[in-house]
Parts: C-alpha cells; structure tokens; sequence
C-alpha cells in the first residue's frame, strides 16, 4: 500500500481540515465530523460510507445503511448546507463545483483515518464519490454509484434528458417551492438574512436546506459535466440503475458502465430515482452480493 | 342520516369536492382520482390509470418530486402544501399544491399514497407578485446602498430609523451610533427657529430643499444640500421623514475660489492699465516722446497681454476645449529669445543652451506661455539682481527645460498643491499679487505636450522648476552621426 498522501493542501484548493473561525477572542476550530454532521455507528471494521444526493440529507439511507451495521463502521454524514450540517460553513466560491464536496468527503475519510472504504453515493454524490475516488484511489475499495449521471444535460448525441432551460425551471421551481412549503412566507419574501434557520426549519424537519444553498447545490448537480472523469477512476464500481427513472435514465446508467472501467451494471426491478427508499430491500442485496465478489 | 345516505353523500362530496383526491401505488401509478382532478387534469379515468403522478408534472417537478418529495413522504409519512405545476391534457399548466399521505401496512411496507391536490393559480399568482415586489425592493435597496449621497430615514420626532453608508461616512458616526443621535443634532438647519420651520413644512406634507451644514461625530461642520421628504401613513398622517444629503464642501470651496480669483483678477488687470494710463497721460502733458516711459507702456501691455492669455486657457481648459498645435520646434532659439524677454534691470537671465538643435513637438504660443509664467514667477519671487537660469538639457531621452531662481523659496507643505487651480500658497498671499493661475496653466500646458513639471525647493535659497518633454526628433543623436559622415 502506498504511503497515505496528504489530501488537503494550499495547492488543491481545499478549506483547511478545521476552519479556525474567532468567537469573542477564543480560537475555536471547527471539526470536519461537525461540519459534516458525520455519525458513526455499526460493529465491523471495514469502514462503509454513505452519501446522500441533491435534495435531502442523511436519512436517506435509514432503510439500507443498518443492514450493514453488523458487519461494518458505518459513516454517515449531511453535505455543507444540507441537513444538520454547520451553515456557516457553506462557501459559495468552493461548492460552487463537485470537487469541493468531494474534498469534503476525503477531508472526512482522513480525519476518521478510514483506508479502501466502500463508499455509496446516491445520485450527485455517485459523482461526487467518483472525484473523490480518481483523487485519491487509497482511500476506497469499491464505489456504489446509485443512480449516476455524469451529465444530466442533453449535450449533441449525449442524451442527459434534461435540456438547459429544464434546470433554469427547476431552480425557480426551487424557490417557489419554499414559498409554498413555508406556512409563513416571511422567510424567504423578507430574505430573512438574520434568521436564515427560519426558512430551512420550516422547510421540514427531514430534508432540511438552507433555500439558497439549495438553489446553488441544484445548478451545480445538473449543470455539471463529469463525463470526462469517468475513465479515470481505477477503484471497482457497482452501478445501481433503477427503471423509469425520470433523472437517471437507463441509457444514461449503461453510458456510465461504458465509459468507467471496472464497472459493474445491475438494472433492477425498482422504478424512480430513490431505489434505496422504494426498494431498500433490492438496494440492500445487490450492493452486498457486489460485496461479496 | 343513515349510513347508506351518508355514504351516498360522502361520495358526492369525494367527486365534487373543491379539490382533487388521487389514490396512487407506492411507485405513483394512479390508482383512482376523483372527478374534480379528472376535470383539472383533462384526463379519462381510464387514460389516468396508466400515468404516474410524476408524470402528469412539469420537468422540473419531475425531478423535485423524485429528490423531495417521494424522500420525504417515504421518511415523514406525510407531506403538506407542496407546490407544483399539472401538466393537462392540452399541454396547459395547471398550478396546484399537493399534500400527500402514505399509508403503510402492519408489516410496515407503504402500500398507498393519498394525495389532496388544490389548485393555486391564485396564489402562485400572489406569490410571484411578492417576488417581483421583493426584487424591485432589493434594487431599490441597491441603488440607496450604493449611494454617495447621505440617505437615511427618521421619525417626524427626529429619530433616525435607517441610513446607508454614505451617511455612516458624511456623519462619522459609527453604524451602531447613528441611531442613537436626534437628527437636530446632525442637521441643525441653522438654527433652532430654523429647524422648526423645516419640520412645520414637512409635517404638513411640503418636501424641503436646503443648502445647510451637517455637524460630524468630530464637531466639525460640512456644507450639504439637503432634500427631505415626509412620508404618509394609509391614513394620510405625515409618520415618517426621509432625507438625502449631498457633500457640496468642495464646491463651496470652488465657489469661494472663484470669488476670491475674480477680485484678484479684477486687481491684476487694473494695475497695468493704471500704469499704462498713466505713463501714456504724463507722455500727453510732456508733449515729450520719452523712451523709458514708452518702455514702461510696452511691458505693462505685454503683462497686460500674459494674463488675458492666462484668463483664455483658463477659461479653454474649463470647458474642456484647451487644445494644443504641435510642430516640429527647435527650442533653442525660444529659450534664447524668452531669456532676452525677461532678462531686464530687475534681475539677469542666464541662459545655458547647447549649440545644437534640441526638436521637440511643441505649440510655439502655448510654450513660449508656459515658460513666461515660470520666468514671471521666478523674478516675482527673487530678490532684485538676483540671477535666474534657464538651461536646455537632455536626460534619459527626454528634453529638460529648467528655470532656477534664488530667491525666498517654496514651503514644502504649498509644494502639493502649487500646480492647483487659483492656488496661492498662505506665505506670499498678501504680499505677492497673482491671480493662482500660471502654475496651474503652465501644467495643463505642458500636460498637453504630453511632458511633465516637478519643482524642487528650499525655503529662502530658491527654487527649480523642471519641464520634461519627449525627444522628438533626437537632435543629440542625429548629430554625432552626421559629425562622423562629415
């Protein structure tokens, strides 16, 4: 095994590990599991990671992480800006691409000291795991890439199913919809800058989003282009392509086998673009039979 | 009412309801809508069976049920209020908001989802007229945040209620702060009496425009213009004031400038034509020609000449119409014949020329203009018989034209501003005549030569003043060349 490298540094335009932030003159500095909202749990040893895509937070694998629990360390965590996650960590400059989530995901992995972790990634987040994994390829054993698409916008002969002025729609549908989701439409028609919580509390208490955060997370997820990342990922994948899925279609899943070596293609019964809550029990046994191999 | 009849009804009110209710598997197949969604929607019972609720959503909504919504119904069991558009039949939209509810069963598996849809055009309507409102707000909000003029708000009892930071600056006053001094304090309006007046306008709804002072953090005092007006409340009561408050300090100084320049001015064109006047009507009683006398006239008049030259520029330069001819000039022969000018009784100029030419691009009038001012400047301020030098050098490829006097010198704190407009520096105010134009012309001059003028200085030992120009046409260069030919 290689020495471990250091992921983060001036050069690769990661924040800091721990972001000294100054509260009445004491220096505190905040952790990465803090930011994050990392939870561990599970009783083995072989570190299991998993990432939840644009428009919820960790709950999203309620249903298919304790099935694990026995036999791995399981690693759960909220991205800056969803969830429980610290807000005040949120930097437009450096989420403003996929890489700085995924900087976020090796920050974690080297704080937790976690080697040849199984990472999950739902969605965005299987793009985001397979940044991660091209960066720094120690770190994972095996990718499970629920849901993947490299590019969600039609692109000449590559068909995204998504056309440029879709994404536009669903941004303004984004902020409409906090309108319509709070009862009080104060938070976000008097900006609220004071009282950003409001407007996210109200929201829901499962997918909590800062509005803002969320409208910028959303043109990040489906205006980014990863395709070219594909080819260079060398750490075994599994994708998890689900029927009649509106935002990962099947053709786009089996692109994603085509271009990403060492990728392994499973169609399953489950339909939509949740399989991990409308089919956990599916979901469950075909990453452990991947698991197995 | 019996069971049967309330179940008759209980029906009706299913179909007819003033909202839609759908019945749809786990995965969003429809199982059954009522008739009022079946109505909104444009489609056959039949027809219905074989769509998803996702799919009779626009794009976007597609891709928000399936990251949201479902997520959440799935982990809360239930979602409230949800906005969405319906796609009908015809390809309309049709604005809704959707609450659903999944049930579950003993085994905890979701087996049904029951949504209650209600239609919201008006109140998408509603919504994105705050929105456009909140927008043009926020621009609003931009144009007062970006403001350099003072901008603040305050009650009709004098208390400031919001403020930009333009008046955070005018004031000196920290955010914090403002807020906490009465706006008498800040605007005094003159006087007490003053004041009142101005609040009696307003308050019986009269804006009021004023040229007054604001008192600073510091004491000190900057002349403003201000305009307030009084703001009504719905019932036609004056509630509020709102006050812009421009910076005029410097054109009040400008303004005082002027005045103090025309009676200077006035002065400076008076004495000559005194003198002239004079030896013109003491030639007239003589009946006597008399060369000194004769001698006297002719210099006041070129005095008189220089400082309506000076008055012209000024005056061009003002209205941005100062324009310079340039030509191909040899300088040595101006330098000669400007030394001749001014070298007199009242002091000797020594010129230092080489005996090559030195070409520049010049405008003859405007330069032979720029150095009379320096000249008149250096016997001005020189002691009589003093020497003055005027020497022609080239340096790093430029031309250097000085003019160097001995005599009572500049004090360093006048230096910065000696090339400003009708500055005189405090030392010689009273005692030297001058109209603070030549230093300032002579630089715009030699400006529009696309040269440069510093001045060096000791306080009672003299001073230089040194004009660069561009080399033109290198003369220095060009000669050694032809000396080799030769």
């Amino acid at each position: 095994m290689r020495p471990v490298e250091t992921v983060v540094g001036p050069d690769d335009g990661g924040a800091p590990a721990a972001s000294p932030s100054i509260i009445d003159g004491a220096e505190l500095f905040m952790s990465v599991i803090e930011r994050n909202n990392v939870t561990i749990s599970g009783s083995g040893t072989t570190p299991m990671i998993f990432a939840h895509g644009y428009g919820c937070d960790q709950n999203m694998w309620r249903l298919v992480a304790p099935a694990f629990a026995a036999t791995h360390k399981i690693v759960l965590f909220d991205h800056v800006g969803a969830g429980h996650s610290d807000l005040t960590a949120y930097d437009r400059e450096k989420y403003s691409t996929l890489e700085g989530y995924a900087d976020d995901i090796l920050q974690i992995a080297e704080e937790l000291d976690l080697e040849e972790a199984i990472f999950v990634g739902h969605s965005v987040s299987a793009m985001i795991g397979v940044l991660a994994a091209v960066k720094n390829p120690d770190r994972f054993s095996k990718l499970i890439l629920v849901g993947p698409s490299p590019r969600y916008i039609n692109d000449g002969a590559y068909a995204g199913g998504f056309n440029r002025s879709d994404i536009d729609e669903l941004l303004e549908f984004q902020q409409s919809n906090y309108l319509g989701w709070s009862a009080h439409l104060a938070p976000v028609i008097m900006g609220n800058p004071e009282r950003p919580e409001l407007g996210a509390e109200l929201t829901n208490s499962f997918c909590r989003t800062d509005p803002e955060i969320a409208r910028q997370f959303a043109a990040v997820t489906f205006l980014s282009d990863n395709r070219d990342d594909l080819p260079k990922l060398t750490v075994p994948s599994l994708i998890l392509q689900c029927q009649d899925d509106v935002i990962a279609p099947v053709h786009v899943g089996e692109y994603v086998h085509a271009h990403t070596p060492r990728s392994t293609f499973v169609l399953m019964e489950a339909t939509g673009h949740c399989p991990q809550l409308s089919a956990p029990d599916e979901t469950v046994a075909a990453i452990q039979a991947f698991l197995e191999v | 009412m019996d069971d049967e009849t309330l179940k008759a009804n209980l029906l009706t009110l299913y179909e007819q309801a003033p909202a839609g209710y759908i019945f749809t598997a786990p995965d969003g197949t429809i199982l059954r809508a009522n008739a009022t969604f079946r109505d909104w929607i444009g489609y056959a019972h039949e027809e219905l069976r074989s769509h998803r609720l996702q799919d009779l959503l626009t794009v976007a909504g597609k891709i928000f049920y399936e990251n949201q919504y479902f997520p959440l119904l799935r982990m809360q069991g239930l979602v409230e209020g949800v906005t969405f558009d319906l796609v009908r039949r015809d390809g309309a939209r049709w604005p809704v908001l959707i609450s659903s509810q999944l049930q579950m069963d003993d085994a905890e598996q979701p087996v049904m989802i029951v949504s209650t849809v209600f239609a919201a055009a008006e109140r998408r309507a509603y919504e994105h007229e705050l929105l456009l409102e909140r927008r043009r707000a926020d621009q609003l909000a931009d144009v007062v945040r970006a403001s350099t003029d003072a901008i603040l708000t305050c009650s009709v009892e004098g208390r400031i209620q919001s403020w930009n930071r333009s008046a955070e600056h005018l004031f000196g006053y920290a955010a914090s702060a403002v807020e906490e001094v009465p706006l008498p304090d800040l605007l005094p309006f003159g006087s007490a009496a003053e004041y009142q007046d101005a609040m009696r306008s307003l308050l019986s709804g009269e804006p009021v425009s004023a040229e007054t002072v604001v008192r600073r953090a510091d004491g000190t005092e900057i002349d403003v213009s201000v305009s307030m007006a009084p703001h009504r409340d719905e019932l036609g009561v004056v509630t509020s004031l709102s006050a812009i408050i421009r910076d005029i300090s410097e054109r009040r100084a400008v303004e005082r400038l002027q005045q103090e320049f025309l009676a200077m001015a006035s002065h400076e064109l008076r004495t000559p034509l005194v003198l002239i006047q004079g030896h013109a009507q003491l030639m007239q009683r003589s009946g006597t020609y008399n060369a000194a006398t004769v001698e006297t006239i002719i210099g006041q008049t070129r005095r008189l000449a220089r400082l309506i030259d000076d008055l012209l520029i000024a005056s061009e330069i003002e209205s941005n119409r100062f324009g310079v001819r340039l030509v191909e000039l040899d300088v040595v022969p101006l330098v000669r014949s400007m030394a001749r000018q001014f070298d007199g009784v009242e002091n000797r100029v020594v010129v230092r020329v080489p005996d090559f030419p030195i070409v520049i691009h010049a405008d003859r009038h405007r330069l032979e203009q720029a150095l009379a001012n320096l000249l008149t400047n250096a016997v001005k301020y020189s002691p009589q018989g003093s020497e003055i030098e005027l020497e022609i050098r080239d340096e790093a490829a430029k031309v250097v034209i000085e003019v160097r006097d001995h005599g009572i010198g500049i004090p360093p704190d006048a230096i910065p501003h000696l090339f400003d407009r009708f500055y005189r520096a405090e030392d010689v105010v009273e005692t030297v005549k001058g109209a603070g134009l030549g230093l300032y012309i002579t630089q715009q001059i030699i400006a529009a030569h696309g040269g440069t003028i510093d001045v060096t200085s000791e306080v009672g030992k003299g001073s230089t003043f040194r004009l660069r120009f561009p080399l033109t046409h290198d003369a220095t260069q060009v000669e050694p060349v032809a000396a080799l030919s030769r």
